[in-house]
């Protein structure tokens, strides 16, 4: 495993080899549009190019129900981490307790769009894309069949993965805190530590997420229909 | 040359009119495509992917005019983003403005190197070295390079992925003028600089998404279109 191409995944090299296949037998590189041989995987396994070293395909063993998991807890801690008491800072007497809802409001002053927007990246896609999962798996879990438009669904929520921003904004809050730590005392609320465990959610939905198994059910529940 | 001759592939073969080299055959060679999206190889004459309906794109360098247009009004809007202030402090009615670096060099003055360097490497190296790597990766492929592709393509990658991390100093922008409201004593509120940075650090991110690596590769496969 690891880095290194698996066996027979590899790279048909001439005429006589291809001419048997069908075009779901093939992997397509993403990186370099090289064509392998598609072979089943193994659990865990990882299937890399021979070319270029980009990820072919992955086999993670009990994705669906680790997704679902993940997405129920990140749409919970989300909900708290947005309402809840973020930080106080406490100076001179003075305290003052801001929730996500005031750094987007800090940030909208004046109108400017940038206050809904990080609301939007670092709350409504991570919630969004939780709630995609679930609409996408859960039926299909419950024995259901899948859900109306779940290719459309599932698209999105994979095309909307690099804007969710929530652990790029606890950086920058680790950041805040530091700069703020030499002239006032600062404290971490209940949902600093909900956001911070909604990060760590998503770096393990991220990891159980197999992309091709989704994929895969979708195609068969459109057909039984 | 030697070396060259074997990182682009030595010719084996002639397949469909087509030269195969000894890596083997890409999608591309046999008129299909590779889904972006969900990875099925399908006929590259459909518009749609069979599987989860994603728009197939082939890989094209007219694309990289989109590259171009939107890497320029990214850098364009980088310029405001560092001249104009990102913070504005008022404290004992004094009235404060710092830039992004400005921001970084009290930092540094105070003693807080390591945040320093977190700021200045999210905020001006990071979106710096992301501009000059675009550049450089668009105009290899237009000139057909076919020099270091597994370095290129691994330029590529990085900065699809660390892209994101320039919003960092957003989102401090945002902790701060929220958790800083004590009225005469001190006041923070986010700069006119913080719109055009954002606004830089999303269409740099969309540039980087719309660079197709399968071209880098194409190129050297000495049959672009």
């Amino acid at each position: 495993m690891g880095a290194r191409a698996i066996a027979g995944y590899d790279a048909p090299m001439n005429a006589s080899d291809l001419s048997a296949m069908r075009p779901e037998d093939l992997v397509a590189c993403p990186g370099c549009d090289l064509l392998h041989r598609r072979r089943a995987l193994r659990p865990g396994e990882v299937a890399r190019c021979a070319r270029c070293g980009a990820v072919l395909e992955t086999r993670k063993p009990g994705t669906v129900d680790r997704v679902i998991a993940a997405s129920l807890a990140m749409v919970a801690l989300v909900a708290l981490a947005v309402t809840g008491p973020f930080l106080t800072l406490r100076e001179l007497g003075l305290e003052r307790t801001v929730s996500l809802l005031d750094a987007s409001a800090a940030l909208g002053a004046g109108g400017s769009p940038l206050g809904v927007l990080l609301l939007l990246v670092i709350a409504g896609l991570p919630t969004a894309r939780a709630l995609a999962h679930l609409y996408v798996l859960a039926p299909w879990r419950l024995g259901w069949g899948m859900a109306r438009g779940a290719a459309a669904v599932f698209r999105w929520s994979s095309s909307m993965r690099p804007w969710a921003m929530a652990e790029i904004f606890m950086i920058g809050v680790a950041v805040s805190m530091v700069k703020i730590a030499g002239i006032a005392t600062i404290s971490p609320g209940p949902a600093f530590w909900a956001l911070g465990g909604a990060v760590a959610v998503l770096a393990v939905e991220n990891a159980a997420l197999c992309r091709e198994t989704v994929w895969r059910l979708i195609a068969e529940g459109a057909d039984d229909r | 040359m030697t070396a060259e001759r074997r990182k682009t592939g030595r010719i084996t073969g002639r397949m469909m009119g087509r030269e195969i080299t000894e890596h083997g055959v890409t999608a591309r060679d046999l008129g299909l495509i590779g889904c972006a999206e969900c990875a099925l190889v399908q006929a590259e004459s459909r518009a749609r992917c069979a599987r989860c309906g994603a728009r197939l794109r082939r890989p094209d360098r007219a694309s990289l005019q989109a590259v171009w247009a939107l890497l320029a009004t990214g850098i364009i809007a980088y310029i405001p983003a560092n001249l104009w202030p990102m913070l504005v402090t008022r404290s004992f009615g004094r009235v404060d403005e710092s830039t992004i670096i400005g921001g970084a060099v009290d930092l540094a003055a105070h003693g807080a190197w390591f945040i320093a360097a977190v700021v200045l490497i999210a905020s001006v190296a990071i979106p710096l070295c992301k501009f000059a790597a675009i550049a450089w990766l668009a105009t290899g492929i237009a000139r057909g390079s076919v020099r270091g592709l597994h370095g290129r393509h691994r330029l590529h990658t990085l900065v699809e992925l660390i892209g994101r991390w320039s919003m960092i100093d957003v989102f401090v922008v945002a902790v701060l003028a929220a958790l800083i409201q004590l009225g005469f004593l001190a006041s923070v509120a986010p700069g006119p600089a913080a719109a055009p940075f954002a606004l830089s650090v999303v269409l740099t991110m969309l540039a980087a998404q719309r660079l197709d690596a399968r071209l880098i590769w194409i190129a050297a496969d000495g049959r672009a279109r």
